[in-house]
């Protein structure tokens, strides 16, 4: 069935949206075309079943609770804790900055450390001792430093031993 | 008591006003809310309790009295349905393609669902079937009787883009199920 032109006023003509003089141009339409008076009569079944049914309803419980909960009181409520979630989200950050700051200035100290104690151990020509890896020696810079103090060491010592 | 003041009355904290709009309107928004989200209740309830609170908290001076207290309360609550359906990206656009053939429930349906229950299960499909912005006009229209002015006015568009999406919702419906009787 070809769709006609008329039919963008069908939805308006069936929820009694047009003035008396469109509804009258579009019932004089209906009258001769197939097309529009389907198009109508699909629109009639579709809201049929709407109308037969209903959306569904909060139980009377449900609405008391309702009430309840947008009372003014419950409202400072809200408040109140909206603010204290803000300020403890804001001691948090603070806490994981400083944590983070903690870790980091330990990282350097023993990084210094380490350097000093290896480099000690090539000046006075001894075994440099082996690092033990623990988590705060992943740190980039941490590293760095050792491999070089390592690799410093085992430069020396070959040297050494082809003397 | 005229609405306008009562909504004043509760914006201020009186109770017993926002208890009165509650029951006054509450079942409405909660049957709007459950029809746009098809959700659990916890997520109806929410919703329809931030409508309220944000009416009463700050929302007044938004509430011109150019539409009626349930027109706006319509409008405020299909704003909030938007914003979760977009926090949630769980309801997207139906792809157009799905309403080129009927589906199933159309031949189940042509055969004169006899009991409630069968046609609420057809509304539900007809819902479910439709993008947000069709099935918003829908219900609005059918289960709330607004107007085309109404509807514009609850859904922040102009009255004709209202009109538009209507035709273009029953359009798919009729396409989806051709069969309906």
């Amino acid at each position: 069935m070809v769709d006609c032109e008329n039919q963008v006023r069908l939805s308006a003509y069936h929820d009694g949206e047009l003035l008396p003089a469109e509804r009258s141009i579009v019932e004089a339409h209906l009258r001769d075309c197939p097309s529009c008076a389907a198009e109508l009569a699909a629109i009639r079944r579709t809201s049929g079943a709407f109308a037969a049914t209903s959306p569904r309803e909060p139980s009377h419980e449900q609405l008391l609770q309702l009430a309840q909960s947008v009372r003014a009181e419950a409202s400072d409520a809200r408040m109140l804790l909206r603010l204290f979630r803000g300020t403890a989200v804001a001691a948090g950050v603070l806490l994981a900055c400083a944590l983070a700051a903690g870790v980091y200035l330990s990282q350097r100290t023993r990084a210094a450390a380490h350097e000093a104690m290896v480099l000690d151990h090539v000046a006075t020509g001894s075994q440099p001792p082996t690092f033990a890896t623990d988590a705060l020696s992943d740190a980039r810079q941490s590293e760095q430093q050792v491999r070089l103090a390592r690799w410093i060491a085992d430069d020396l010592r070959g040297r050494q031993e082809e003397r | 008591m005229d609405e306008e003041e009562l909504l004043e009355q509760a914006r201020r904290g009186d109770n017993a006003a926002r208890t009165e709009l509650v029951m006054r309107h509450g079942r409405r928004l909660f049957g709007l809310a459950a029809a746009l989200l098809d959700g659990a209740d916890a997520d109806v309830s929410d919703i329809v309790q931030e409508t309220f609170l944000a009416a009463f908290d700050g929302g007044l001076k938004a509430f011109k009295g150019n539409a009626s207290l349930a027109t706006w309360l319509s409008g405020v609550l299909i704003n909030r349905v938007r914003k979760l359906r977009r926090y949630r990206h769980s309801r997207p656009a139906a792809p157009l393609d799905a309403f080129e053939r009927p589906v199933s429930v159309a031949s189940g349906a042509s055969s004169c669902p006899a009991t409630e229950v069968q046609q609420r299960m057809d509304v539900a499909a007809m819902l479910d079937c439709l993008p947000p912005e069709y099935r918003e006009v829908i219900i609005l229209r059918e289960w709330h009787g607004m107007s085309y002015a109404e509807m514009g006015s609850a859904l922040g568009v102009p009255e004709r883009t209202a009109e538009t999406r209507l035709t273009r919702a029953r359009r798919m419906l009729r396409q989806r199920f051709a069969g309906y009787d």
